[in-house]
């Protein structure tokens, strides 16, 4: 049977293995020098032209702020304009155009309903009290209030109230009228005019 | 086999063989005792040979057995030839570090790029891109101010023209006289017969709408479309007149008459500002929702107080219901004519 003897020496194996881990060594050591040079050039890359970015930004900016200081003046102007725009246009946004509900209100009202007293509580409602040839005229007037296809009123405005409530009806027996109040709210959105 | 292996072998080495070291033997004086059988070869010997480093190698030497290396840890006894073991370490140290200086440097090489470039860099990178958005956006609104104030003063005519109109509707004082001579024109101008005019001034800024105002007490006579007339002139004067709230009631003479009372009111307000570079301005001449605005409130008609004719007499009479919690000066109510 064939044997195979081993006429190496320990002494050159022990340096063809150290020869083969220096070179082993040096290969990795470069590979990683190679990946690490190569961050690190990209790395200061970016970081340079991310400083070169924000020099630049704080002259644009410096820039502007000259141009803008030395329109100060149409600046002060401006921001007294702006305040004033700000508050008319809160006014306006929120204001109530009263005429429309007086209008509305006797736009609805049938012949043979006379309102005597009218008071407003702004925001909520009013309180009508007045007088009807016939009681049948009362129901008419407070039906046509609420009445949202009633024809003879302003079509945005046809559900301006939205409750009617019959507070007293007298009867005369001279002359068969009727003295009445009621109170009727309504969305105080509708009287507001949509620029 | 035998014979293969030295061929190979001998075709390896070169032309310039070296002897091979004989193996050291256990010196009798240093009497070490052998704790095991170390490959004293490797340490032994400097390893600055290059890989084909010629070896004689004889064919009949078949080293089986190592020979004993002293251990570093074993009982040292003796001569001056103490030192050698710890020489011997000294030396293979700097052998290593001679041999594998090049990796070493490398790896050394590395490690300071990654600790004072690429960590640093790594770190203050989202800085940085903070930096550049904080100033990116800055940049940007001060660009947006700029335009807005470049055409401001292009346009700057029809700036005024607004300013003018703006002041008008929200007046920058009480105006008192002039806002009683309006109310009391426009009442006349329906038809409506002034019965009582009177006013108080809300000094209290921080009202519900924040700011002060004239408040006006008026009552009228007259019949209703008059009335709905009235609402309407008001409701489209230039200085800005609300009606807070009325109340009519049928006159007991004439049955078409009413009776009016009514509570307006007419905001003022005094503004003054500073440039603030930084600050943007949010009016924008050319917005779709400004001009619009502009053109309803130049719609609005225009008394002019100097055309009017004068409140004649103000008499200060105290107010009849004076509103709570509001600061109010004594009232002054107009005589009827």
């Amino acid at each position: 049977m064939a044997q195979s003897i081993n006429l190496i020496p320990r002494q050159e194996i022990a340096i063809q293995k150290e020869t083969k881990l220096l070179g082993v060594s040096t290969i990795v050591s470069f590979v990683v020098l190679g990946l690490t040079s190569i961050i690190a050039i990209y790395f200061v890359i970016v970081s340079t032209s991310l400083k070169r970015n924000v020099k630049v930004l704080d002259a644009n900016i410096e820039s502007l702020r000259n141009d803008i200081r030395s329109m100060s003046n149409i600046e002060i102007v401006a921001r007294n304009m702006d305040k004033k725009y700000a508050v008319l246009k809160t006014i306006f946004d929120n204001r109530y155009y009263y005429s429309k509900l007086l209008t509305e209100l006797y736009a609805r009202k049938p012949e043979g309903v006379y309102l005597a007293d009218f008071n407003l509580k702004p925001g909520i409602g009013v309180d009508v009290s007045g007088r009807a040839d016939t009681y049948l005229s009362v129901a008419d007037f407070t039906n046509a209030l609420v009445d949202k296809s009633f024809a003879g009123g302003d079509p945005l405005l046809k559900d301006l109230f939205t409750e009617v409530s019959l507070n007293s009806v007298n009867l005369e027996s001279s002359d068969g009228g009727a003295t009445f109040s009621i109170s009727v709210k309504f969305n105080p959105d509708k009287l507001k005019e949509v620029l | 086999m035998i014979g293969s292996n030295l061929l190979d072998n001998l075709d390896e080495k070169t032309a310039a063989p070296q002897p091979v070291t004989p193996p050291v033997a256990p010196s009798p004086e240093l009497n070490i005792p052998i704790e095991d059988t170390p490959d004293t070869d490797v340490a032994t010997t400097p390893v600055t040979t290059a890989p084909n480093t010629p070896v004689n190698t004889p064919v009949n030497v078949t080293p089986e057995v190592a020979p004993k290396r002293p251990s570093l840890g074993g009982i040292i006894k003796g001569t001056a030839e103490n030192a050698l073991p710890h020489d011997m370490d000294v030396d293979r140290i700097k052998g290593i570090v001679l041999n594998f200086i090049v990796p070493i440097i490398s790896f050394g090489v590395s490690l300071l790029l990654v600790l004072l470039i690429i960590m640093p860099s790594w770190k203050s990178r989202p800085i940085l891109e903070a930096e550049i958005a904080q100033k990116t956006s800055m940049k940007q609104l001060l660009s947006d101010k700029k335009l807005k104030l470049t055409t401001l003063i292009d346009l700057k005519t029809v700036f005024d023209e607004n300013l003018v109109v703006v002041n008008k509707a929200l007046v920058t004082e009480q105006l008192v006289p002039e806002l009683l001579t309006e109310v009391d024109h426009i009442a006349r101008s329906t038809g409506l017969k002034v019965d009582r005019l009177s006013y108080s001034l809300s000094q209290n800024e921080a009202g519900p709408l924040g700011y002060p105002q004239v408040d006006i007490a008026l009552g009228v006579a007259g019949t209703l479309d008059q009335l709905v007339n009235f609402f309407t002139l008001t409701e489209n004067a230039s200085r800005l007149l609300d009606i807070s709230s009325y109340r009519y009631s049928v006159g007991s003479s004439e049955q078409n008459s009413v009776s009016v009372s009514l509570s307006m009111n007419s905001p003022f307000l005094s503004v003054s500002s500073e440039a603030v570079i930084d600050d943007p301005i949010n009016l924008d001449i050319r917005d779709q929702s400004y001009a619009k605005f502009i053109t309803k409130i130049k719609g609005l008609t225009y008394y002019d107080p100097l055309v009017l004719t004068p409140v004649e007499e103000i008499v200060e009479t105290p107010e009849e219901e004076p509103t709570q919690g509001e600061d109010t000066t004594p009232t002054e109510e107009l005589p009827v004519q």
